[in-house]
C-alpha cells in the first residue's frame, strides 16, 4: 500500500472532509478549504493519502500580521487527525509544518497528546482558560459603560480604526465574524467576535479586543449590550485577553486543551485568535 | 552511544522485539512508531547522551539509521 504525504489544496475538499467529519461531525468544515487573506501560500494543510483515501490531515491557515511594526508570517495549525491504523504518518504531517521556515506557528486547540508531542519541539503554552461573562449587569463599569457609544457593522466600524485594526477588519470581512466598536470619547475598543452555539446555547465569542482597558472599565453595562446585540447569553473570550483585569460575576472555564505557539518574534500578550480556525469556522 | 544501544532503546520504547528492528526500519515498517512514542524515544535518548536533540532534527529522525546518525554525532 502506497502512503504519500503531500500539501493539501482546496480541491482536496471531498477527499479530506470524511476524515474531518470523523473528528467532529458537528462542525461545518467547509470554510477550512478556502484560501484567505491573499497570502502566497496556496495550500490549506497536509494530507496523508493511502490508496486514494485520506488517512491523515493537518490543516494550516496562513496569514501575514504586523507585530511591533514588523510583518510576520503566521501559520495557524488546526484539525490534526490520523486514522488509527496510520498513526505512523502523524509525525510526517507534523514534520511538514515544522519544516516551514520563518513562521510563527500557532495551535489554539491542542489536545493533551498533541501538547506532549509538540512541547518537545519547542512550542510554548499560551493559556487554557476562558472567561465567561454572562449577560447580567455588574457594578464595576456599569455607569461608565452607559456613556459608551457602540458602532456595529464592519462598514461603519472601519472608518474609525487605525491602520493596523483596519487591516484586521478588512481581512475578516469575508468571514462570518461580527465587528463592533466601543467608542469612549476619542478612544476606541475594536472587537471581533462570532455568535456560536455551545451546549445548545448561544454565546458571543470574542476573538480580538483591541483595547482591553476600555472593555474592562465599562464591562458592567457593555456585557449586557453586547449579549443583547449578538443574541447571546454570555460573552466568551480567552483569559489572557484580560491581562491583569478581573471581571465581576464572570466564570473561569478551564479548557480540556491548550493554546500553544512557537516563534521567537511573538509573545503571548500579542496573540489574539484572529486569522485562525475560530474566525473561519464557527466553533 | 553505540548502534546496538540505540536499537535497544527503540525496542524498549516501541515495545517491539529487538529482532524485528532493522537499520532501515521506519514508522511505516515498525508498528507502534507513532508521534507520541517518537517523542518518548527522543527523551530517553536525550537522557542517555546527556544532550538535547534539536527540534529540527527530531522531526527528521524517521528511520533507525537516521536516529543512530544523529545520536552518534551528538554523543561524540
Amino acid at each position: 500500500m502506497a502512503l504519500a504525504i503531500r500539501a493539501a489544496y482546496p480541491e482536496d475538499r471531498e477527499l479530506i472532509l470524511p476524515l474531518l467529519t470523523k473528528l467532529n461531525p458537528d462542525v461545518a468544515w467547509g470554510p477550512l478549504f478556502s484560501r484567505y487573506w491573499n497570502v502566497a501560500e496556496d495550500w490549506i494543510g497536509y494530507v496523508a493519502e493511502a490508496d486514494g483515501r485520506a488517512v491523515g490531515f493537518l490543516g494550516v491557515i496562513f496569514s501575514r500580521r504586523v507585530i511591533d511594526g514588523k510583518e510576520l508570517k503566521f501559520c495557524n495549525t488546526t484539525s490534526w487527525i490520523v486514522d488509527e491504523e496510520f498513526r505512523m504518518c502523524s509525525l510526517a504531517l507534523l514534520g511538514a509544518v515544522m519544516r516551514l521556515r520563518d513562521y510563527q506557528i500557532i495551535n489554539l486547540s491542542a489536545s493533551e497528546a498533541v501538547c506532549q508531542i509538540v512541547s518537545k519541539l519547542g512550542f510554548k503554552k499560551l493559556d487554557s482558560a476562558l472567561c465567561i461573562c454572562p449577560a447580567v449587569p455588574s457594578a464595576k463599569g456599569f455607569i461608565r459603560g452607559m456613556s459608551i457609544k457602540i458602532i456595529q457593522e464592519a462598514g461603519n466600524v472601519r472608518g474609525h480604526l487605525n491602520q493596523d485594526d483596519r487591516r484586521k477588519c478588512d481581512d475578516h470581512i469575508s468571514t462570518s465574524c461580527q465587528h463592533i466598536l466601543l467608542m469612549d470619547g476619542t478612544c476606541y475598543c475594536y472587537l471581533v467576535g462570532s455568535r456560536i452555539i455551545k451546549f445548545g446555547m448561544p454565546f458571543f465569542r470574542i476573538h480580538y479586543i483591541s483595547n482591553v482597558d476600555i472593555l474592562a472599565r465599562t464591562i458592567g453595562w457593555i456585557r449586557l449590550r453586547l449579549c443583547f446585540m449578538a443574541g447571546a447569553i454570555a460573552l466568551v473570550f480567552d483569559e489572557r485577553f484580560l491581562k491583569e483585569y478581573k471581571i465581576q460575576l464572570s466564570l473561569r472555564h478551564e479548557l480540556p486543551w491548550q493554546r500553544l505557539y512557537k516563534g521567537d518574534a511573538i509573545s503571548p500578550d500579542e496573540l489574539d485568535n484572529l486569522y485562525s480556525e475560530y474566525t473561519v469556522l464557527r466553533i | 552511544m553505540t548502534e546496538q544501544m540505540v536499537i535497544e532503546k527503540v525496542s524498549e520504547v516501541f515495545e517491539i522485539p529487538i529482532g524485528d528492528i532493522f537499520i532501515d526500519s521506519t514508522p511505516q515498517t515498525l508498528k507502534n512508531w507513532d508521534s507520541l512514542r517518537h517523542m518518548k524515544l527522543m527523551i530517553v535518548l536525550e537522557m542517555e547522551i546527556g544532550k538535547e536533540i534539536p527540534a529540527e532534527q527530531i522531526i527528521e529522525m524517521l528511520s533507525v539509521r537516521k536516529i543512530i546518525e544523529v545520536v552518534t554525532a551528538l554523543s561524540a
